[in-house]
């Protein structure tokens, strides 16, 4: 699916940008996420989380670059992995993108664009600012519980504190270190970049949810697991 | 250190002259068995099988415990002499604060376990990274 505005992003995107895609047991829409990107970007890792499904394969059938993890050790740990992955091959610009069709390609020249518009380090997408398709009112509760969490826990005021769409430069990528696998390392990447110092902002990005996603999603009670762990991990270490 | 100064002040206030100690069941069987346990530690100290700051906490621990049973009146006095009203409630604190010690210990290194494994398992995966086919894909 390639529209006027990622035709646009075709002349604008650096070549030296790489994309991340963390995949678990995701067959059944990685193929069409990486369809939607390798129109435009040249520089695709994904990273194969343990799947026991067909990912790799579908993977393998396009000019991706697969890499995999031998045990599902998280999100967290394989968007460091890629992004690892991504820096040794010498990306001046990390995307971080979701590999269940949440995330619109086309909103990736915005990020791009506002790290060399602004002088950051960090491009944080945010639904809130932009567009959630079909997003429930509970997940949108519990989002913006979530923005609430991160401002108290380290002080950072975002309106979208769990938006896997994000960008950022060699710098900002090479200042992370995600320790938490799972799904806290949302709240960890902006902890670290609250305590780097470097420079972020947010930019309106468009999210689709669709049932699949939806079914995927974390759900409530994850949610509040995910609250505790952060404050333990908080007090204890 | 001072709780077993003040347990040994205890056990002489406590003991009638000439009267034989009388301990109940359970203090015939824990006392002996903290008191090798501290003893097996002053052996691993002296013979340096331990870092010394451990092997030091160990024996202290192992020793208050032993003499604490022995002398149940000693967890009064100690209590009294650290504002706290009851032997039972002291007991209480120091469990507490020792549980809190231990989770926080064993979280650590959990987590660091934890980041060991991860680092390992990702250096495996990027060294095995391929390359998808580059002809058409679609379809």
């Amino acid at each position: 699916m390639q529209d006027s505005s990622m035709n646009r992003a075709t002349r604008s995107l650096p070549e030296d940008l790489w994309i991340v895609i963390a995949a678990y047991n995701e067959e059944k829409r990685v193929g069409r996420v990486l369809d939607e990107l390798l129109g435009t970007v040249c520089n695709v890792v994904v990273v194969d989380d343990g799947s026991r499904d067909e990912t790799a394969a579908v993977v393998l059938r396009r000019p991706a670059w697969l890499i995999r993890h031998g045990i599902n050790l998280g999100q967290g740990a394989s968007l460091q992995t890629g992004i690892s992955f991504a820096l040794q091959k010498g990306a001046r610009y990390v995307v971080t993108f979701d590999a269940d069709g949440q995330h619109t390609p086309s909103d990736i020249p915005a990020l791009v664009d506002a790290l060399e518009s602004t002088g950051s380090h960090f491009a944080l997408g945010s639904r809130f600012l932009g567009h959630a398709e079909g997003i429930p009112l509970t997940r949108k509760i519990i989002l913006r519980m979530a923005v609430l969490f991160t401002r108290l826990l380290s002080g950072v005021r975002l309106t979208d504190a769990h938006n896997g769409l994000r960008a950022m430069s060699r710098e900002g990528a090479q200042s992370l270190r995600i320790t938490m696998n799972r799904m806290e390392h949302a709240s960890e990447i902006i902890d670290q970049i609250a305590r780097s110092g470097l420079k972020y902002v947010e930019v309106p990005v468009h999210i689709r949810y669709t049932a699949d996603s939806l079914a995927k999603g974390q759900r409530t009670s994850a949610a509040i697991r995910l609250g505790l762990k952060l404050l333990v991990e908080r007090t204890i270490r | 250190m001072i709780f077993c100064l003040l347990a040994v002040a205890s056990m002489l206030e406590q003991a009638p002259p000439g009267a034989p100690w009388n301990l109940n069941e359970f203090q015939m069987l824990a006392v002996p068995v903290c008191a090798i346990i501290a003893l097996r530690a002053i052996v691993q100290l002296i013979r340096r099988r331990v870092p010394r700051g451990v092997g030091f906490l160990a024996v202290m621990i192992w020793s208050a415990a032993a003499l604490a049973i022995a002398f149940p009146y000693s967890t009064i006095v100690v209590a009294r002499w650290a504002g706290i009203g009851r032997g039972a409630d002291l007991v209480m604190y120091l469990a507490l604060l020792a549980g809190l010690v231990v989770s926080s210990y064993f979280y650590q290194r959990i987590r660091q376990l934890e980041i060991l494994t991860t680092d390992l398992a990702r250096t495996a995966a990027i060294a095995g990274a391929k390359r998808g086919a580059a002809e058409e894909h679609r379809g």
